[in-house]
């Protein structure tokens, strides 16, 4: 139970990164104007 | 379970605070992919709640009694079905209880905003992300309800007795969210300060959401008052205690504000004074919040009392500095309207009356509940303040609210002349001077009880006459009354709706002048077998009862009632003692029959033995109307809220 958890909450934060840091990653400079 | 459910809380409270920073930067530095990614985190910081209170649920379900919470708030023999009221019953719980309506109410109002309106949201989001990243922070750091226990006891100790009520289904998580839920209008008008359009669209989506907290706060508190009513066994229903009070304050502050909304909404003006009402309500609900969780006055609602009391007192500060500032800094552009009331005798007049009378009962409640620490900083001694101070200061505004509730409605924008009032007045005037001099006959006499009841008859015929000439309009193409009245219920919702709440009003104001002021008790020992009569009814004391849920014994008194004057219709009743070993506590539920002209309510005071008991016999006339009103407020309130597409359709 413990490690299954573990996963899951390793998959959340590597996952809850990628999606924040994403729109940094695509960025557009005109998204700006 | 229980790192699992603390780590994602630790990973929500990062999440909210990338949110909050990167609305803010977004905002100031016009970056739209600061407000991207910010967007991102704002809706992954739910579901790191939600992942948290499931962990927490499930904690509960399994008896997970290593986790501290779990075994302080529920025990092997609890009822599964509580594990919902147990989850909020401590501090730590409803602290993650709030969280999660904070987070998903923040949700759903950023989701379904107005594209021209969800671009002024940034600095409104920043905001509501701090508020939960200030939950997480005390949650993480000061009140984990994931806390581990090195020793594992083999049960909890059980939820709180006074707990275990169907009102607690719904009254704590009402009175929570809404309370927790006015952040969001206090947001919406923060927001609606980067917009100088001065767009409707910002009216509708205040008032919705000033609507939605209004209703829920007060379901809640009617609920609460319904709780006590039937759980607490002291005849009561209201008993200014700090923690009740600290939920009416917001609520009679967000009622002005919902009237107020309107005057902006039709003439431009009272921007500056909405903006200060909710501020107001948005400081009183933390208050609230700060009182609840260990704050300086002493309640009976000791259930989530912490020693958490000075971080919301700070956060309170902070939030009273911010919105006092943004008020200073916007005051330019807030007071720019050239509109003025131009006649006393308007529909503004009489709101900006209304607002002030509901801001100064809110005031005067508060100077009640702050009085106890203002009188030692003063005097080294605690003062309370009691039921009548609250009785004799509040009551008569409210009796000049519902005067205004029935007058205000009539009048019209910009302004009315004297006749045109009288006229629409005077059939109200003539058939309540009617009714008066019926209830003077009938005994009722004393001064403020009458006044009070003619006011309701007078607001009541008002109500009553205006639908009867919208429904007569409509009645053109139609003989049938029904659809009519249907009809013009729906053209104009927001005011039939209106109109809805305030008969609920109306009722609640029956029944409270009527348990007031014509409430009669008697205190009696009674024997097995033994009647009594007490104001017309005849009381049979049958037996008594004992049965064991686990440790906890609960003995029953079972009573046969009937009418003197009736005696072959009998009702029977019961009333219950409880007494909980592992709370040292006695829980006591009364006995009420219960009709639309009084309940006749009896408490078990004492069990001297197996035959013999105490009574409190009360009848409480017109006490039915209270609790009558809370679906009728919640009809009002669906009326108003109900979307205009269904009218397209």
């Amino acid at each position: 139970m413990e490690f299954i958890l573990s996963i899951i909450f390793l998959f959340l934060t590597i996952s809850s990164t990628i999606i924040i840091l994403k729109p940094f990653i695509n960025r557009n400079d005109q998204d700006d104007k | 379970m229980n790192n699992f459910g603390f780590y994602i809380m630790i990973l929500g409270l990062i999440l909210s605070l990338h949110s909050s920073l990167f609305f803010f930067l977004g905002q100031i530095k016009n970056k739209k992919v600061f407000i991207i990614s910010a967007q991102k985190s704002f809706y992954l910081v739910i579901l790191m709640v939600i992942i948290s209170s499931f962990s927490l649920i499930y904690s509960f379900l399994t008896n997970d009694f290593a986790n501290v919470y779990v075994a302080n708030h529920s025990s092997l023999d609890m009822n599964r079905a509580l594990t919902l009221v147990a989850f909020y019953s401590g501090n730590e719980g409803s602290l993650l209880y709030i969280l999660l309506v904070h987070v998903i109410l923040s949700g759903i109002m950023y989701k379904f905003a107005p594209n021209n309106i969800k671009n002024k949201l940034n600095f409104s989001c920043s905001i509501l992300a701090v508020i939960t990243s200030f939950y997480l922070f005390v949650m993480i750091f000061f009140a984990n309800p994931f806390q581990i226990s090195e020793f594992i006891p083999n049960d909890g100790k059980g939820i709180n007795p006074l707990l275990r009520h169907p009102g607690m289904y719904i009254h704590p998580p009402l009175l929570m969210s809404g309370l927790a839920s006015i952040s969001i209008p206090f947001v919406l008008c923060q927001g609606s300060l980067f917009d100088n359009s001065n767009s409707n669209q910002w009216h509708t989506i205040l008032r919705v959401w000033c609507l939605f907290s209004w209703a829920v706060l007060g379901t809640g508190l009617l609920i609460g008052a319904w709780w006590a009513y039937t759980i607490l066994g002291w005849g009561g229903y209201w008993g200014w205690d700090p923690i009740e009070n600290v939920g009416l304050m917001p609520w009679l502050v967000l009622t002005a504000l919902i009237h107020s909304i309107m005057v902006e909404e039709r003439r431009g003006i009272f921007r500056l004074w909405n903006i200060i009402l909710i501020s107001l309500t948005f400081v009183l609900a933390l208050l609230g919040t700060f009182i609840n969780r260990g704050g300086p006055v002493v309640s009976v609602h000791s259930f989530a009392a912490s020693t958490l009391g000075f971080l919301f007192l700070i956060f309170m500060i902070v939030m009273t500095f911010y919105s006092v500032i943004s008020i200073i800094y916007n005051y330019k552009n807030l007071t720019n309207n050239e509109n003025k009331i131009e006649s006393y005798l308007s529909r503004e007049a009489s709101l900006l009356l209304n607002n002030i009378l509901l801001v100064v009962s809110s005031l005067i409640i508060l100077w009640g509940v702050i009085f106890p620490v203002v009188s030692i900083l003063f005097n080294d001694t605690e003062i309370s303040v009691s039921a009548p101070y609250f009785d004799k200061t509040a009551g008569p505004i409210f009796l000049f609210i519902i005067i205004l509730m029935g007058i205000g409605p009539i009048l019209s924008w910009r302004k009315t002349t004297k006749k045109a009032v009288i006229i629409r007045l005077l059939p109200s005037i003539i058939i309540t001077t009617l009714i008066g001099l019926y209830l003077y006959i009938s005994g009722i006499k004393e001064f403020f009880p009458f006044v009070s009841f003619i006011s309701i008859f007078f607001v009541m015929t008002i109500i009553i006459r205006e639908w009867i000439g919208g429904t007569k309009s409509r009645m053109s193409n139609s003989y049938n009354p029904i659809p009519s009245f249907i009809n013009m219920i729906v053209s104009n919702r927001g005011r039939n709706g209106g109109y809805v709440v305030h008969i609920a009003i109306l009722a609640l104001a029956f029944g409270v002048v009527g348990t007031k002021f014509y409430d009669e008790r008697l205190d009696v020992n009674i024997s097995v077998s033994e009647e009594i009569e007490f104001k017309g009814y005849s009381i049979l004391f049958k037996e008594t009862t004992q049965e064991f849920i686990g440790e906890n014994s609960i003995t029953k008194a079972h009573f046969e009632i009937s009418k003197v004057s009736n005696p072959n219709k009998i009702n029977n009743i019961t009333a219950m003692h409880s007494y909980y070993p592992n709370y040292n506590q006695i829980s006591v539920r009364s006995g009420i029959s219960s009709t639309p002209v009084e309940d006749l309510y009896i408490i078990p005071k004492d069990f001297i033995d197996e035959n013999n008991m105490t009574i409190r016999v009360a009848i409480n006339p017109l006490a039915w109307w209270i609790w009558l009103s809370g679906p009728i407020l919640i009809l009002g309130t669906l009326i108003t809220l109900w979307p205009n597409k269904m009218k397209r359709n």
